[in-house]
């Protein structure tokens, strides 16, 4: 067997440009995705700002519109789904026992072009504005708004979804093929499954997301008239499109998180998930369900009592499978030896948050009701409380969860409990009291509102909570910062893990797993511990492993996008082509080179077993 | 003596290779039925329009009919989603084909018919 020796070590800022390494990309999801947070969070403590006193005059109407639309892009397309990425990247291949995602570069190709999709839509704000149509675009105000934050918000996004698509396929083809021996589905932790659902959500959603934003563009850049009724068009078309793409957003975004809580949960409480098997039907009912509801975001458009009716009752079923995820979690506690560590503390804090999003998910899905709720403040504390309450709570909680194992580092649990407290009252003081501002009549989107209206004390309650929530993220970031210390190393499994990312030493070596682990159950390290092994029996003798190579191609690929994005936003064709002639180069390039990767031999893998690296 | 010992194995390779050998023939026969039958379904897809004693109504549901039974035969025959290990791509592609139907049957219900 012919070794390669093209292998080349790369260290520092090259190493992170050409890495295909699940665990790197995973933490270039985490921290791209983190700093979009920062800036989306940014942009609503404005928000804010401007709506704690009435007729305030600080960000007024054509600012407060961009601020508005960009906290909803930023936060949905460049924070959530990047961080979700960034978590099943670092963490799904290990749960499998797997040594890579299946398609390594094509896994760095779904992060380059996020990223710099998320840069071009953000460049906006220094180049004549960012969007102002609302992250949901609608025509015509999206067709006929005439500066150029729109275009920038098409093309921005097109590169980016494309990047998410690619990440999807990657998900759905490892968790089908790259498992361990043994790890059969039902065997899978429930964050895998959530994962599997989700990239299946994101292969059948995002391509409507891709469709409509071609006819936006179209129309945007070349005058088509997909939207313009004058000419034949339809408005309607636009918002059914973005919402069959839209709601499955919702649903690829919420089920991750609740993978991450049953992990934490079952840890923390040292029992077994209560109805593993009701879990992951649970999961896949929600995952079918949601492709059948995207008509509850548009009930005023007046589509007609039929079609209202049966959509109501597709949304209303969905309330099922999340109430049996619900129970399934209280009853993991109850009984448990729960250690409230910070992971289950935002863990905990979770349910009962996400339960009052929920209930006021099924009081909007009612169509009569929805008229009298709908574009006020209570949809805008609806889904805050089910996005902020159960999306961003599930992600801390596994970022405490999961920081041992993708920093080396543990987070340190005074500072971590400071921050849970502060974002979890933060939170509700914001958007509890947005319930009584949207029935009491106050619109959503719009920038002030007038004293007299018994509105005044509810913002501003509102607004001060906001500031907890800034406060509580700012703990986070000083956690993070002083966890850099050696104070805080970590052992391999700090909290007594369950599943297979905790069974390899600290740091996790690049191969991952020196000898593929054999999975004799569900929860498969605590089967071991149980048996009185303490480690994973192998599956195979230890070897040659191959791992691929690094390559710049997936960045140069991205930023060749990136150039035909702005040419195409400034309707410069030379630089849209020369942008889009940049890409087929590197997709040439990476046909015709042929890389075979590279062998780490068999005797330093042996070295690193017996030196306690793998 | 040695021939005795080593009988056993050849005639178990010999078996092997006939059985084989009938399912590359079996297999060869599916293809050879559903080359010729997809020319006819073609043959006959272009008369239903080309033909002015069919109804243009009549003759698009018919060849999309066709066309059905034509991807059938591509999927099954050609890309041999019959044999085993395929349970995936036919959830994928089940799953796939359900969710666009659904949307483009309620879009068209929705935006065309109101």
């Amino acid at each position: 067997m012919a070794t390669h020796e093209s292998h080349k070590k790369r260290s520092g800022l090259m190493d992170w440009l050409t890495t295909v390494d699940h665990k790197k990309i995973g933490i270039l999801y985490l921290l791209a995705g983190g700093f979009f947070f920062l800036i989306g969070g940014l942009e609503a403590v404005l928000m804010r700002i401007q709506l704690m006193e009435p007729d305030s005059k600080i960000f007024t109407g054509e600012l407060y519109n961009q601020l508005l639309t960009m906290h909803g892009t930023t936060m949905i397309f460049l924070a959530a789904m990047p961080i979700i990425f960034g978590f099943m990247n670092a963490i799904v291949p290990l749960q499998l026992g797997a040594r890579d995602v299946a398609f390594p570069y094509v896994n760095a190709v779904g992060f380059w072009l996020f990223f710099f999709g998320g840069v071009l839509l953000n460049l906006s704000w220094f180049l004549g504005g960012a969007p102002e149509a609302g992250w949901t675009a609608y025509a015509p105000l999206s067709t006929v708004a005439e500066d150029t934050g729109v275009d920038f918000y098409v093309l921005g996004l097109q590169i980016a979804g494309a990047g998410t698509l690619a990440g999807g396929i990657n998900f759905l083809v490892t968790i089908i093929n790259m498992r361990a021996p043994g790890m059969t589905f039902m065997r899978m932790p429930l964050f895998t499954w959530a994962s599997f659902v989700t990239s299946g959500l994101i292969l059948f959603a995002f391509p409507a997301l891709t469709v409509g934003f071609f006819l936006l563009m179209f129309e945007r850049v070349f005058d088509a008239n997909f939207f313009n009724p004058d000419m034949g068009g339809n408005i309607l078309i636009w918002e059914h499109i973005f919402w069959i793409f839209g709601h499955p957003e919702v649903y690829i975004l919420i089920l991750p998180a609740f993978g991450i809580i049953s992990e934490v949960i079952s840890t923390f409480s040292n029992k077994r998930l209560f109805g593993y098997s009701a879990m992951v039907f649970a999961t896949v009912l929600i995952g079918f369900l949601g492709f059948m509801v995207w008509v509850h975001h548009m009930f005023t458009v007046g589509l007609g009592p039929v079609a209202n009716s049966i959509f109501a009752v597709a949304t209303m079923a969905i309330a099922i499978p999340t109430g049996v995820k619900i129970f399934n979690w209280i009853f993991t506690m109850w009984g448990g030896q729960i250690r409230f560590s910070t992971a289950m503390l935002f863990a905990v804090g979770f349910v009962p948050t996400f339960v009052m999003g929920g209930v006021t998910g099924v009081m909007l899905s009612v169509p009569a009701a929805d008229y009298q709720y709908h574009d006020s403040y209570f949809v805008v504390a609806h889904f805050h409380y089910v996005i902020v309450g159960g999306l961003i709570l599930g992600l801390f909680s596994g970022l405490y969860y999961w920081y041992p194992r993708m920093f080396n580092r543990v987070l340190n649990e005074t500072l971590g409990k400071w921050n849970f407290w502060l974002f979890f009252i933060g939170f509700h003081l914001t958007f509890f009291p947005q319930h009584w501002l949207g029935l009491m009549g106050m619109p959503r989107r719009v920038y002030t509102y007038m004293s007299g209206q018994e509105l005044d004390g509810a913002n501003f309650v509102s607004t001060i909570g906001a500031i907890l929530m800034g406060a509580g993220t700012v703990v986070l970031l000083i956690n993070i910062i002083i966890s850099a210390s050696s104070k805080y190393a970590t052992t391999k499994d700090p909290w007594d893990g369950r599943t297979l990312e905790w069974s390899m030493p600290v740091p996790t070596p690049e191969y991952n797993f020196a000898q593929t682990p054999l999975v004799r159950g569900l929860d498969a390290l605590y089967v071991e511990k149980t048996a009185g092994n303490g480690a994973m029996t192998p599956a195979e003798p230890v070897g040659e492993i191959h791992m691929p190579n690094g390559s710049i191609l997936p960045f140069i690929l991205s930023l060749g996008m990136f150039i035909s994005g702005f040419g195409f936003i400034y309707s410069n064709w030379y630089v849209a082509g020369a942008g889009l002639g940049l890409v087929l180069i590197t997709m040439f390039l990476r046909s015709i080179i042929d890389d075979h990767g590279y062998h780490i031999h068999k005797e330093e893998v042996e070295a690193d077993i017996k030196g306690g690296r793998a | 003596m040695a021939n005795h010992t080593q009988n056993p194995e050849t005639t178990v390779h010999r078996h092997e290779e006939i059985q084989r050998k009938l399912a590359l023939k079996e297999e060869r026969k599916h293809h050879n039925v559903s080359f010729v039958m997809m020319i006819l379904l073609t043959i006959v897809a272009f008369f239903a329009i080309w033909s002015d004693k069919i109804s243009d109504s009549f003759a698009v549901l018919f060849i999309l009919t066709l066309a059905v039974v034509q991807v059938f035969f591509q999927l099954y025959v050609w890309m041999h989603l019959s044999h085993k290990g395929h349970d995936f791509p036919i959830w994928g592609m089940a799953s796939g084909i359900l969710v666009a139907a659904i949307t483009v049957a309620s879009l068209m219900g929705l935006i065309w018919t109101s």
